[in-house]
């Protein structure tokens, strides 16, 4: 394990690869500042320009990218309460309270201590939880990564929030619907081609997540214009106030900073929790376990309420690289689209990884620990530097963005029917986002089906056709148990409160 | 009467399923396969029931009154600038070869911010040729060489020898 650090800390440590961290954060800061656009299309939009190099400076990139978008994210909660990115809205519950305060600068400095705190603790767990997990799942069969597969998808579809469960199962059908297309990897048949050649390789990935999360989100910041947030986060910017914590601050946000760090890894170690639900999780517990009194100041710009959130979103984006790394399942659509990537990079991301090319594996948990520094010594200070940036017009950003996301996949295969099938999937993209179909599940069905169906049928070659293999070793039986108890309790949850309701509900008049 | 935007939404998945259901058929098979275990058709075959079924359930479950109408859900979009940046991407595609990169990205970006309100001809013009020779450049620069354009072979400017 030591070799591997040390080689992972040499490849980490090469200039290309601390100019990609450093590049990384920046680009994904600003792209996190941005109103309308994620994550995923931040690193989307990175892919293309990471084809040129080897497999460990992509990654490092993306994983700066990752950094810097959640990042930027709080930066526009704390500021302007517009959270650029779901795993930031609970930054904004104390950030902005302490902003309008005239604490800008203070609570931009939590943020960060504790993002970078957050980041830092999670990369350690990590150090010791993946190269373990990783040494555990070689032991892993066919049978037990379906359920895993399972797992991964049930979750994501679980985790989906409110009213959204069924839409996000329906999502994650479709793609994996979309990954049949093409031609069959073990029968070697066309399926679902209708005779295009342009099919027989199927649809590229990176095809679908340019146009489902860059492409859509660009179109969609025209289509349903929102407020343009910008002149005003640049005016906040200009009188942030003194970045300095006092030392009763820092006593204040240590332990703070300890619980959530844990609380963060460990939800996004799950497959479908994420950086979302962790930091709303944090900052939950914090209130919880907070005195009468202190819970009186959440909400109105604690110091504990905006550390929690912060600590265990960055928390969380480390641990979602574990199952990504040890097991070759994303767990959010993130690390999907990460996955995708090593994918096209020829290399494929499993307990395999670890034995075959630990520089990648090693560089990657390393550079972690170089991303959070980034942030904290060269973005926080230059943070109304990067923000000059948003000065460009959204009449120029948006042709940009399109422009580099057409070209990123025509450069990949230089072929000018996949503009047009970009086209085409951000027009479906746009319309199922209207109907509010969430794209993060579909982005992950796409990814894992492929895997799924030959792990299936591997295991049902192995096992002679019977489907014992899914009760036969206890892995396997307790991975799809946990699947069914994830499906199954928002579906009972929805189904209980709808009979406590039937009686009051009224009559739905003119609506099917 | 108008319909609940998760009704639609179900009812387009259900025809989906069915459409998708209706096409395994086609998938061939190899000697042999039909009796196996798991072929190729049976991954879509599981697909399109479970969609169906899924689709379904949300049809017959209780109106969810938050999530509103389907005129509500589109009421109030500007499709036009959508519309015409859609466009202008189909015309990028198809005049890429054509053109070449350089033209053809030019005349996207300007359309482009054209499109979007910049009116300013210096703005247009400066910004969107300037982004793609730099972009064409850097490409250059890291090995990739985008020819200029059929047309230009066409007319005999350039010449296919080199």
């Amino acid at each position: 394990m030591l070799e591997g650090i040390f080689s992972g800390l040499s490849t980490a440590v090469m200039p290309i690869n601390l100019l990609m961290v450093a590049v990384g954060c920046f680009a994904g800061t600003f792209i996190g500042m941005l109103p309308g656009l994620g994550p995923i299309t931040a690193i989307a939009l990175m892919i293309p320009i990471t084809y040129g190099f080897d497999p460990s400076t992509g990654l490092i990139l993306m994983a700066g990218v990752y950094y810097g978008a959640i990042f930027g994210g709080s930066t526009s909660s704390i500021l302007i309460n517009a959270p650029g990115v779901a795993g930031t809205v609970a930054t904004a519950f104390d950030g902005y309270p302490m902003a309008q305060k005239g604490q800008a600068g203070k609570a931009l400095a939590i943020a960060a201590y504790s993002s970078f705190s957050g980041g830092t603790i999670a990369a350690i767990f990590l150090l010791v939880a993946a190269p373990a997990l990783a040494s555990v799942s070689l032991s892993f069969q066919s049978g037990d990564y379906f359920a895993l597969m399972v797992l991964g998808l049930t979750a994501v579809s679980a985790f989906a929030g409110k009213g959204q469960v069924l839409k996000a199962i329906t999502m994650t059908l479709f793609g994996i619907m979309l990954s049949t297309i093409g031609t069959d990897p073990a029968a070697g048949v066309a399926r679902f081609t209708f005779g295009s050649m342009d099919l027989v390789d199927g649809i590229s990935f990176l095809l679908l997540a340019m146009s489902t999360f860059a492409l859509s989100e660009a179109l969609l910041s025209i289509l349903r214009p929102t407020k343009d947030t910008r002149s005003e986060e640049e005016k906040a910017l200009k009188s942030l106030g003194s970045m300095k914590l006092s030392k009763e601050e820092v006593k204040i946000m240590i332990p703070v900073i300890g619980r959530s760090s844990v609380l963060g890894f460990f939800t996004g170690v799950l497959p479908g929790a994420g950086a979302t639900i962790a930091s709303f999780l944090a900052y939950g517990m914090e209130r919880n376990i907070a005195s009468a009194k202190e819970k009186l100041g959440f909400g109105k710009g604690s110091i504990r309420g905006l550390a929690a959130p912060e600590t265990a979103n960055n928390a969380a984006c480390s641990g979602s690289f574990v199952p990504l790394l040890t097991l070759g399942i994303p767990g959010s659509g993130t690390t999907a689209v990460m996955m995708g990537a090593l994918i096209s990079y020829g290399v494929q991301p499993g307990p395999r990884l670890f034995v075959e090319q630990p520089d990648v594996f090693w560089s990657v948990i390393i550079s972690m620990y170089i991303g959070n520094i980034v942030l904290l010594v060269l973005n926080l200070p230059l943070i109304p530097y990067i923000s000059r940036l948003l000065a460009l017009p959204q009449q120029l950003l948006v042709p940009f963005v399109l422009f580099f996301s057409l070209v990123g996949v025509y450069l990949v295969t230089f072929n000018t029917m996949d503009i047009h099938m970009m086209v085409i999937a951000a027009a479906i993209a746009i319309g199922l986002r209207l109907l509010n179909y969430p794209m993060a599940p579909m982005l992950l069905g796409f990814i894992l089906g492929k895997m799924m169906e030959e792990n299936l049928r591997r295991a049902l070659a192995i096992s002679d056709g019977s489907i014992s293999f899914l009760w036969e070793r206890p892995i396997t039986l307790v991975i799809l148990l946990i699947s069914i108890l994830f499906l199954a309790a928002p579906l009972i949850g929805n189904l209980r409160s709808w009979l406590a309701n039937r009686k009051s509900a009224l009559p739905n008049d003119g609506e099917l | 009467m108008s319909i609940n935007r998760d009704k639609f939404g179900a009812l387009l998945f259900l025809c989906l399923a069915l459409i998708y259901g209706f096409y395994v058929d086609d998938i061939p098979l190899l000697f042999g396969d039909e009796d196996a275990p798991f072929n190729a058709r049976t991954l879509p075959n599981a697909l399109a029931w479970l969609l169906g079924v899924v689709s379904f359930i949300q049809l017959i479950l209780p109106t969810n009154r938050e999530a509103g109408s389907l005129e509500h859900a589109f009421r109030g979009l500007k499709w036009k600038r959508v519309v015409i940046l859609a466009a202008l991407m189909v015309f990028y595609g198809l005049t890429i070869r054509q053109l070449g990169f350089p033209i053809s990205t030019s005349l996207f970006l300007m359309g482009g911010f054209y499109t979007l309100g910049e009116r300013r001809p210096l703005v247009l013009i400066l910004t969107a040729v300037g982004v793609t020779l730099a972009f064409w450049g850097l490409l250059y620069a890291m090995g990739i060489y985008l020819t200029p354009g059929d047309f230009f072979y066409y007319l005999g400017w350039m010449s296919n020898d080199a």
